[in-house]
């Protein structure tokens, strides 16, 4: 929106362009360098953490979209994950090349997620929620009890062209890869008529109606792209866990997934990215201090362990909502235009 | 300044439509016809059923009989997203605008009826999309030239004022090429300048896209002003239909705006 001083743009293609100045021209090649040079330089531990983070960014950018640009809340965005991974598992195992397995996953997860996402054509807001809460349980007893969910399936390391992803190491390159494509196309969706549409829906319905969108359409598409990205997002994680079980898509995370969108700043690519890496680093650091804190009070050991990431984490989303509501990436923008306008800042 | 109108060309007709919710009759068997490069007031009390009637117009409600044809097809029961593509262009009384959008985007998604960027290519942003968006970008910034907006483009419409925002919303409803545009109280709250931009801006646009106008407006100089023909409700009847001269002295209408002594008593 605020473009800094000096910077001018001549024509439209510029404003819509997905890099718009050569500054940012020189943090997106030095950005995919840094994250492609990354697995040389960090140890195992570090490498997970990427992998974990770049999987929850894939599946919070269709929150992003579902949630935060189309105001559908979903509280079953890790089933339809698990319903991504349960598609794209079986044929991974018949041998079906990855890229066709992807993109199966994250149809499987949309059409799954555009069904559950009917009941959004008549209730909205907190009614919402639990409709799609409901839904995690229904797609979770089908999944257990029709598609083996309990013992689930095992996950093959998959190739591209004979590169096989059977390391952590390897399967780094893929995560990331999916997660950058994914926001490429995530902006794409939001600079077209389809992501104001999506914003027309949250922000008034009656009057986007009005203007000629088909409200329930566009509410099912919303449904069908984000559960795409969860689709995606599934498959990719039990790629890296080498096996599809249900267990690995709780509803835990779901709940965090709508966190990590708060904290990071709703309606924004980046601040899918700044969530995500936020909530995730407090979590780690939760799990860091969590034995420190159970040497200094050994009566509660036990339960401080698991305990002290969780409160962690809540007490961000608190402390967020009471504070930065708009998330992270309002904050990043005021300090950018306090640098920016320098002298004059306060 | 006030032209004579063809009453040949009937652009909206409304024949009998009655509208009620529960056992209170919001709108009784209202007839009336909007004819091509008018502006039509509405006018009368609080509570005469104006919005309503505006809402049928846009669909919101469902008229218990009657019909609505506009340009000769009956467009009574077809659902609010298509009226907009048949060339019905709204604004509203509040501010029904997008506040998370930019003043660019808020008008942008007035022409989403006419951009056909499908998902697949929305995903994949070909360059055909690029150009449509630049094509349609052109097309928003006359408007925006043409309400004197420049300055505000790139603004949220969350951190606009009142009086913007009423010219946004304008603006979003001019952006879909309306062959009729449906104003809800575009002067409502607004202080004397902005009203006059306002007015400034209907008659512009009367003029320059010869497209009827239906205006529902409290503030009677303005709809004097600016007002082809005057329709006058209360209670949900038209008591009163006719040129701002004689709705002026229209012993009917003084009685409704301002009661009779009768009256007076009976009410209290």
């Amino acid at each position: 929106m605020w473009r800094p001083s000096g910077l001018f743009h001549v024509n439209y293609s510029q404003e819509i362009a997905f890099v718009q100045t050569p500054f940012q021209w020189v943090m997106l090649v030095l950005g995919l360098f840094v994250t492609f040079a990354l697995p040389l330089f960090i140890p195992l531990d570090a490498l997970n953490f990427f992998i974990k983070a770049f999987i929850t960014i894939t599946a919070v950018l269709g929150l992003t979209l579902l949630t935060g640009n189309c105001g559908q809340i979903s509280l079953g965005h890790t089933a339809f994950m698990a319903v991504g991974a349960f598609v794209g598992a079986p044929l991974l195992n018949q041998g079906v090349p990855l890229i066709l397995c992807l993109i199966m996953a994250g149809l499987a997860g949309g059409i799954v997620g555009l069904i559950f996402g009917l009941p959004a054509l008549r209730i909205k807001g907190f009614y919402l929620a639990f409709a799609t809460l409901a839904a995690f349980y229904v797609i979770r007893f089908i999944l257990i009890h029709y598609f083996g969910g309990v013992v689930g399936h095992n996950v093959p390391p998959p190739s591209i062209l004979g590169f096989s992803f059977n390391s952590d190491f390897r399967i780094y390159y893929l995560i990331a890869s999916t997660c950058f494509a994914m926001t490429y196309f995530t902006k794409n969706i939001t600079r077209c008529k389809w992501g104001r549409a999506f914003i027309a829906i949250r922000d008034h319905d009656i009057a986007a109606n009005t203007l000629g969108v088909n409200v329930y359409f566009y509410k099912l598409m919303a449904f069908f792209i984000g559960c795409f990205y969860a689709g995606v997002a599934g498959l990719v994680l039990s790629i890296y866990m080498g096996w599809a079980s249900v267990d690995h898509y709780s509803l835990t995370n779901c709940i965090w997934y709508l966190g990590m969108i708060i904290v990071g700043g709703m309606h924004s690519i980046s601040g899918a990215y700044l969530g995500v890496f936020f909530i995730l680093g407090i979590e780690e650091m939760g799990i860091v201090i969590a034995p420190k804190l159970a040497e200094l009070f050994p009566q509660l050991a036990g339960s401080m362990i698991g305990a002290v990431p969780i409160i962690f984490v809540g007490l961000v989303l608190v402390l967020f909502i009471m504070i930065e509501p708009r998330g992270l990436v309002h904050r990043w923008e005021i300090i950018k235009t306090s640098i920016r306008i320098f002298p004059f800042s306060n | 300044m006030k032209k004579e109108i063809q009453t040949a060309n009937s652009s909206l007709a409304v024949d009998k439509v009655s509208l009620s919710f529960g056992k209170i009759l919001v709108i009784n068997n209202v007839s009336f016809q909007v004819y091509e490069g008018e502006i039509l007031s509405i006018i009368g009390p609080n509570g005469a059923g104006k919005t309503s009637l505006l809402n049928c117009l846009s669909g919101f409600y469902q008229p218990d009989s009657g019909r609505i044809t506009y340009k000769g097809q009956e467009i009574t029961k077809i659902p609010i997203h298509r009226r907009a593509s048949l060339g019905i262009g709204r604004t509203f009384q509040g501010l029904q605008l997008f506040p998370g959008m930019t003043v660019i985007n808020n008008i942008m998604s007035g022409r989403h009826i006419l951009m056909k960027t499908n998902f697949l290519q929305a995903f994949l942003h070909w360059p055909w999309v690029h150009r449509e968006e630049i094509a349609h970008r052109e097309v928003v910034e006359e408007i925006i030239d043409f309400l004197e907006m420049e300055a505000i483009r790139h603004e949220l419409v969350g951190n606009l004022g009142y009086g913007l925002r009423k010219r946004v919303d304008l603006a979003r409803a001019l952006a879909l090429e309306p062959k009729i545009l449906i104003m809800d109280e575009p002067m409502a709250g607004m202080n004397m300048e902005e009203k006059e931009d306002m007015a400034r801006f209907i008659i512009d646009i009367e003029e320059f896209k010869s497209i009827p106008i239906i205006l529902v407006e409290h503030d009677m100089e303005v709809v004097m002003d600016i007002s082809n023909r005057i329709m006058v409700l209360d209670w949900g009847n038209v008591i009163a239909e006719g040129k701002p001269e004689e709705i002026r002295t229209n012993p009917a209408v003084i009685k409704a705006y301002l009661g009779d002594a009768d009256e007076e008593v009976n009410h209290y």
